[in-house]
């Protein structure tokens, strides 16, 4: 997988919510070139290309990372701190997918400059349309910038 | 004038010659005056010279007249009288006083004796007269008597003056007694007040000297009695709060170098047994006129050292307060974290098992449809209905959460307006019937927007839902006044409520229809009360027997300005 083309780094630590996010990606038809990680602490190595990632520092950018808040290690919002403060990462697409409806969350998540912030829907239905209509925009609609 | 010729006397010429040389000489210088009257006729036969000297008249003229030939009549008439008078008695008369005109002395004053002189059978022959000129001596006395007269008038005068004097200077004692017994009675007072009082008072002079005091002051000052006098304020130091000296000057010293009056002055001072006492007190500084700096000062003090040790206990247990105050904040503060970080978990942690259960059961009904029979489809339905119930508890309750810890904004609010938009928001409840909502004018209140808005959005919600049933569902939105604040209502004609249960309606989680009737999670009562409460008002609902509920609330109505 090192070097490959990774359109979307999902960054979830619960493996149910990874299943049913995949299977509503899948179902839209953007189940590939995605790359599940499991907490903050990897987010961080895939996007700095360290550790594991080593091999992805010349890698095309991923055009969406979909960020859990709630993370082991490092969290969602420190995630979101940390590629915006770099110069090589700060312009990455990324929306905030999480359970959270704290209104102190989302001032925080577009203080630190998230695209985008997406509660989950805890109706499958809903969930699984809301995914189709984040993909499809992130993925196909929107034009990244070019390094 | 001893070598005069003695005129010879006719009667005494049978004398011795020297005899009678030497009687004539002893008759002529005898300085009175001598004369001899016959005593048939009362003329003169003998006058000395002692008598022409007074008389201014010669012997030589006198001898043959008698006194009318000299004299006034009136005058003359006395003097004849007399001379009957001791001729007839034949014997002498004394005529301590008789006025005589002379010739040449003008008004002289005699003494004169008259003696008669008989012949051997008695008979009387002459009349002898020895007259003594009086007049020097009889002015002498009068001048004498006068002398004494307007004496004694000068002296009662001056008696009376004495007198008078005397009176008055008795009457100034007796005044002065009086003033000083007043002025004694006075001081007694004074002192017995100054005793009396439980302030110390002492008079200090201009080197802070003790010159008086009082037993509160002994006492306070720790002297024992008497021993205060002479005393010096440099005896006792000033001491600072916590018991060091102190520079701060004691307040009598600078009433004294001032000249200023002090109330109220507060200073701590080391008395000579070491202890540390406050006092607080007055000072009065005392001038002699035209001075510049006080000749003394009165101070009156009291001993303040407990009430400062009990202001430094209540200091200390303030303190203390505050720190439990803190220690509690901080508790508070660390409990309403935990409680945020809980709500955080809730929101965040308890709703991904439930997507996963309802995610599952909806891919098993979908990705698996055709091996399922229609009852296993059903039970999977339930536990996707039941999850997504859950969810939403989860949100009211969060909801309900947030409600008590969201600070209030007050403000004055049209809540006509507010209800309008309400109505308008939750236009979508109602698209599949036809309500009619009668909003009457609301009274403005003063509350927190938001907050309120919710309030009447959890009414109106209840009253679509539960009115929904009737053919003409009908909501009213209006305020009763009268009472000390508007009481302001949502009234419906829906299922109503057992009024039996009224006190349930308000609980969280509370519903008192079934879910298969009416939908809902029981929180939304539970979040107007909570917001009705906090803003100080009430909350309650009734039901008529033919259906119908109606909400009340009040909230603090806005001043008339």
């Amino acid at each position: 997988m090192t070097g490959t083309l990774i359109e979307l780094l999902l960054v979830e630590d619960n493996a149910s919510d990874m299943e049913l996010t995949v299977r509503a990606l899948q179902k839209h038809h953007f189940g590939d070139h995605l790359q599940w990680v499991k907490d903050g602490a990897e987010a961080l190595d895939f996007v700095f290309a360290r550790g594991p990632y080593l091999d992805r520092i010349a890698a095309v950018p991923p055009k969406m990372i979909l960020l859990d808040l709630k993370l082991p290690k490092v969290s969602g919002m420190e995630v979101l701190r940390e590629i915006r403060a770099n110069q090589r990462t700060h312009s990455w697409p990324i929306v905030i997918f999480t359970s959270s409806k704290q209104e102190r969350d989302v001032r925080d998540a577009y203080q630190l400059g998230v695209n985008s912030y997406v509660v989950k829907p805890v109706d499958f239905d809903e969930y699984s349309a809301t995914l189709g209509v984040i993909a499809q925009y992130w993925l196909t609609t929107n034009q990244q910038a070019s390094l | 004038m001893a070598n005069k010729k003695i005129p010879a006397a006719a009667s005494i010429d049978s004398e011795p010659r020297d005899t009678q040389i030497f009687l004539n000489s002893i008759l002529e210088n005898i300085p009175n005056m001598i004369f001899v009257k016959d005593a048939q006729h009362l003329r003169f036969v003998r006058f000395n010279r002692a008598g022409e000297e007074l008389l201014g008249i010669p012997a030589k003229d006198m001898i043959g007249k008698n006194d009318f030939d000299f004299f006034p009549r009136q005058e003359a008439d006395f003097f004849t009288k007399k001379d009957r008078d001791v001729l007839n008695e034949k014997k002498l008369v004394d005529i301590p006083e008789e006025p005589i005109h002379t010739k040449n002395k003008g008004l002289r004053y005699l003494h004169t004796k008259k003696i008669p002189i008989m012949d051997e059978h008695g008979h009387p022959l002459f009349l002898l007269g020895i007259s003594e000129d009086i007049t020097d001596q009889k002015n002498t006395a009068e001048a004498l008597q006068t002398s004494y007269e307007q004496l004694d008038a000068r002296v009662q005068k001056r008696t009376a003056e004495l007198t008078a004097l005397n009176e008055e200077l008795r009457r100034e004692v007796e005044e002065r007694r009086r003033v000083e017994e007043a002025l004694r009675e006075s001081e007694e007072r004074y002192r017995t007040v100054l005793s009396a009082l439980n302030e110390g008072v002492i008079l200090i002079d201009r080197h802070g000297r003790i010159l008086a005091a009082n037993p509160s002051a002994e006492r306070i000052l720790g002297f024992s009695k008497g021993q205060v006098l002479n005393a010096t304020e440099r005896e006792w130091g000033t001491v600072q709060e916590e018991g060091s000296t102190s520079l701060e000057e004691f307040f009598m010293a600078r009433a004294l170098r001032t000249g200023e009056t002090t109330i109220n002055a507060v200073t701590g001072l080391r008395r000579s047994d070491g202890r540390a006492i406050w006092l607080m007190g007055n000072t009065q500084p005392l001038f002699r006129i035209n001075e510049k700096e006080p000749y003394a000062v009165v101070a009156s003090f009291f001993d303040i050292t407990e009430r400062k040790e009990m202001e430094a206990q209540i200091t200390k247990l303030n303190s203390e307060l505050e720190q439990k105050v803190e220690r509690r904040t901080e508790e508070l503060t660390a409990a309403n974290k935990e409680l945020e970080s809980f709500s955080y978990s809730v929101s965040h942690d308890l709703r991904a098992p439930l997507r996963a259960i309802e995610g599952f059961a909806g891919i098993l009904m979908e990705d698996h449809a055709p091996k399922l029979e229609a009852e296993a489809k059903r039970l999977l339905e339930t536990i996707r209905q039941n999850a997504k119930h859950m969810s939403q508890l989860i949100d009211d309750l969060l909801n309900f959460a947030r409600v008590g810890r969201h600070p209030l904004a007050k403000q004055t609010i049209d809540l006509t307006r507010l209800v309008q938009s309400v109505i308008e928001e939750t236009s979508e409840l109602t698209v599949n019937q036809q309500v009619l909502v009668d909003l009457k004018p609301l009274s403005p209140a003063l509350g927190d927007e938001t907050l309120l808005r919710q309030v009447f959005r959890n009414l109106l919600s209840n009253a679509y839902k539960f009115s929904r049933l009737q053919k003409s569902p009908r909501v009213e939105i209006g305020c009763s006044l009268g009472g000390p604040h508007p009481i302001y209502y949502v009234r419906d004609n829906g299922v109503g409520f057992d009024m039996q249960y009224a006190d349930k309606l308000f609980g969280v989680f509370q519903r008192l229809h079934s879910k298969s009737e009416f939908e809902g999670t029981g929180v939304g009562l539970a979040i107007v009360q909570r917001i009705v409460h906090r803003h100080g008002g009430k909350v309650w609902g009734e039901s008529s027997p033919r259906g119908g509920a109606t909400f009340y609330f009040t909230l603090p109505s806005v001043a008339p300005s």
